[in-house]
């Protein structure tokens, strides 16, 4: 094997781990800032991914369209979601509940998409920057995209009104709900922004891979294998735990392509276990 | 009590005891014994470490220095379920306990530390049950008791694990009038009749002075004052603990009314 | 219904369904054999989410992963049989022996990880299972799966006859579990495990053994239903949907009671008759069914149709 090679898997593993680190930034939020556990994650990925194939082959809707009506409807769901089902619940009712709502979704997509694997078939053009070195046009594309995505995502909680009470609210929600915050409608919201980076990562990966009705699953544990890697709540860090989980991927399907999952899945077990005493309880933003 | 403390050992050691959470001292130095057959106070301020020393003795959190010896065997590194059996037990705060679980299995789980029949279980449990005067609401499940029943309920469940020594957290908070001089008549039976030791964590003080033996008041982590409730409520460290810097104590004197 | 009546007329309705379920084989016609049909895939479920409700809803050991101990039994009898000439016992023995492993190492993981980290563990194991199942072809055939001969595979009948049987043990097992000392501990420590601990309950041990008791059920479960369907493949076992079958029904019917997954069976014949009414756009019908059924009784039924049949008073008779 050549540095070529490795450099090659390293800068693909990077590029297709930023796009990782995306959608498991919006599970981190979910799940270290908003306390709640989404274990419809996958599916509402996969949701996103099939909608766009049909709207971009089938439907023959422009990009730009679904870039503008998916996010919005998206966080139209997440907002419902969490105001109508899981306002008050415990952590078995959000689980449960996030399940159902997994499977209704699952159900609708064999139901009107049909669950055969698609993919919008593109053949990504390669660029050529090294002797011997090809990186994906598209993968760099996302790469950057996500990349300041979520440096928007940071400066939008940190510098805009509403990331601020958004923050406050998870900070100190009692207290925040004193100075007049309706904190509900505020986590509601967020959990609403937390879809958006769903629709957007969806809209994405579908430009980079195929996708089945058995990807959503996988997708659900990859990103919390990211989410708690990085720690639940820190989004940056989940955003370079996707690059790391990235290459390691590259790697993985280079030399031991049928056994990747298993690897990755192995590596989940063994961190969730390892940093169980850090993860539990924890409230970050 | 001075001639029990003289012929045996203390039914409970602390020695040196020590505990940080992040660089924060919870606990230094603490040392104190408590002797058998006693009932001792434990008092401070909101943040004094009452609850970590607390969990510290029961075995929830390791102390990072220190000793802990129950009945003269060392418990120090001991796990909750085996201090349990040693014949150590607690109870917590309200609603830290069971809530659709019935009265008679709660106190039957913990009978189960001292017995592996279910009969017998059943048995340590009922007769508790009835001692405390909640024989009729054996079925009743913990959410469907009062606030006082539920105390009473929890101090059962505590008290089937046939403990030599028994911690109260805050037993009377909540508690009308009447209720407390229930639960000081339970308490005193138990003490006297059994002979269980009690070390109790309050906030009502009269109850404190008017039941303990000793007394034992911690301020920032650390012990400040140990002795008799006399000793205690005139000690100057203690009223200068409760009361603030600025507290003058032959202050407080002038203005007692003579007799 | 009067709620002090609930006991006689349970008692009067498990005695008229356990006698049906004994004379229809009798009549043997086509509508009998379909109803046989729908009854034997009404007890595998009842039967699995049983064991599920000993981890699950006894202990609180919310497992989204069962289904791995499904798989495991499965393929030791496939494999056992089809590739290595094993005696049947001996494979049931060998799939009791690897679910009792993972239960443990599953069950020292729940006592460090709880909530949803405990059910992302355990669906990760499961998704690793399969996983390994479809890729170690040597061994399972792969995706296409391992067939069994006709010798060693049971009749429609016969798998009736089993199946009844290990509902009726599950019963009785989950009763007797309920009223010892087990089930008291296990009952302890979902209620609250800290206060458990503190009257001097080992939890960790009796996690892992009611963990080992469920898993041990599944297995041979799992052997079973290789045995009935004469074909083991990764996503027939392995699969979530089995998982959160058992997760359902329990607790539809309602968790940690000892009716509660017969209660909860309701379900699994809404399931089949919808099967039988839609056929081939079943798939995406019977995800959306299920996945509605499990939000409303969150929402509305969080306790179980059980709870709903609790007398409302126990004293003084008790």
């Amino acid at each position: 094997m050549t540095p070529q090679i490795i450099i090659t898997l390293l800068l693909n593993g990077l590029f297709t781990g930023a796009i990782y680190g995306l959608f498991a930034s919006g599970l981190t939020f979910q799940l270290g800032s908003l306390s709640i556990a989404n274990f419809g994650y996958g599916s509402w990925l996969i949701l996103a991914m099939y909608t766009t194939f049909f709207a971009l082959k089938i439907w023959n809707v422009p990009l730009a369209f679904v870039v503008l009506v998916l996010p919005v409807i998206y966080f139209a769901a997440g907002y419902v979601i969490r105001n109508r089902l899981l306002v008050g619940g415990s952590l078995n009712v959000q689980i449960l509940s996030t399940i159902g709502i997994a499977m209704i979704v699952d159900g609708l997509i064999i139901l009107f998409y049909s669950p055969a694997p698609r993919t919008l078939g593109i053949i990504e053009p390669l660029i050529e920057i090294a002797p011997g070195i090809r990186i994906g046009a598209i993968r760099l594309t996302v790469f950057i995209l996500a990349a300041v995505l979520l440096v928007l995502f940071q400066l939008f909680l940190q510098r805009s009104h509403l990331g601020k009470v958004i923050r406050a609210v998870v900070l100190e929600k009692e207290t925040a709900m004193l100075m007049g915050i309706n904190s509900e409608r505020i986590i509601g919201i967020a959990f609403g922004i937390s879809f958006v980076l769903i629709a957007i990562s969806g809209i994405m990966l579908i430009h980079l891979f195929p996708v089945t009705t058995s990807a959503g699953s996988s997708y659900q544990l990859m990103s919390f294998l990211i989410a708690t890697i990085a720690g639940l709540g820190n989004m940056r860090g989940a955003f370079y735990a996707g690059l790391a989980i990235g290459v390691l991927n590259a790697f993985l399907l280079y030399f031991a392509a049928s056994f990747v999952t298993v690897v990755i899945f192995s590596l989940f077990v063994v961190v969730l276990i390892l940093r169980s005493g850090r993860t539990a309880g924890m409230r970050h933003i | 009590m001075s001639i029990n403390m003289a012929k045996s050992q203390p039914m409970l050691e602390v020695v040196g005891l020590g505990k940080t959470f992040g660089g924060l001292a919870a606990n230094a130095d603490v040392s104190f014994s408590v002797a058998r057959g006693s009932i001792s106070g434990l008092i401070g301020p909101n943040g004094a470490g009452k609850s970590t020393l607390f969990k510290t003795i029961l075995g929830v959190h390791r102390p990072d220095t220190g000793r802990i010896m129950l009945d003269g065997q060392d418990i120090t590194q001991a796990s909750q379920q085996s201090r349990c059996r040693s014949g150590l037990c607690c109870t917590f705060q309200i609603s830290e306990s069971f809530t659709e679980m019935d009265v008679r299995e709660s106190a039957m789980v913990a009978a189960y530390c001292r017995t592996s029949r279910r009969s017998e279980a059943r048995s340590i449990a009922d007769a508790i049950l009835t001692d405390l005067g909640l024989a009729a609401r054996a079925g009743r499940r913990n959410s469907e008791l009062n606030a006082f029943e539920r105390k009473k309920a929890e101090l059962a469940t505590a008290l089937a694990t046939r403990p030599k020594l028994l911690l109260l957290d805050e037993l009377f908070a909540g508690c009308s009038l009447g209720e407390i001089s229930e639960l000081i008549d339970i308490l005193g039976r138990l003490n006297q009749r059994d002979g269980i030791t009690l070390i109790i964590v309050e906030h009502v003080l009269h109850v404190i002075m008017s039941m303990s033996d000793q007394v034992i008041v911690l301020e920032s982590g650390r012990i400040i004052e140990t002795g008799t409730p006399e000793q205690v409520s005139t000690s100057p460290a203690v009223l200068k603990a409760y009361l603030g810097e600025d507290y003058n104590v032959d202050e407080h004197q002038q203005f007692r009314r003579p007799g | 219904m009067h709620r002090n009546l609930a006991r006689p007329v349970g008692i009067a309705i498990i005695v008229g369904l356990i006698g049906v379920l004994l004379t229809l084989p009798l009549f043997p016609s086509p509508s009998t054999t379909y109803f046989m049909g729908l009854i034997l895939q009404v007890m595998l479920f009842v039967y699995l989410a049983q064991a599920w409700n000993l981890a699950g809803g006894l202990a609180g050991l919310f497992s989204l992963g069962h289904s791995a101990y499904f798989g495991i039994g499965a393929y030791a009898y496939a494999v056992g049989v089809a590739k290595y000439g094993l005696p049947p016992l001996a494979c049931f023995a060998i799939g009791l022996f690897l679910s009792a492993v993972l239960a443990v190492i599953t069950g020292l993981i729940s006592t460090r990880l709880s909530g949803m980290f405990f059910a992302m563990v355990t669906l990760g194991l499961n998704e690793i299972l399969l996983n390994l199942a479809s890729q170690l072809t040597w061994l399972t055939k792969g995706d296409a799966g391992t067939y069994l001969r006709k010798q060693f595979t049971i009749s429609f009948t016969t798998a009736y006859w089993v199946f009844f049987g290990l509902c009726i043990a599950a019963f009785v097992l989950m009763a007797l579990i309920r009223h010892s000392k087990l089930g008291t501990l296990c009952v302890a420590i979902k209620e609250n495990e800290a206060f458990s601990r503190a009257i001097g309950v080992n939890t960790g041990l009796w996690k892992i053994v009611i963990l080992l008791i469920s898993a041990a059920m599944v297995s041979i479960g799992g052997g079973f239903f290789a045995m009935y369907q004469g074909i083991v493949a990764p996503t027939m076992v392995f699969s979530f949907s089995i998982s959160i079958k058992m997760l359902i029904v329990t607790m539809i019917g309602g968790m940690g009671t000892v009716f509660g997954p017969l209660a909860g069976a309701v379900l699994i014949v809404f399931d089949e008759l919808v099967r039988a009414w839609l056929g081939s756009s079943f798939g995406g019908v019977s995800l959306v069914a299920y996945g509605t059924i499990l939000v409303i009784c969150v929402l509305f039924l969080p306790k179980g149709i059980m709870e709903r049949l609790r007398p409302a008073s126990r004293e003084a008779s008790s």
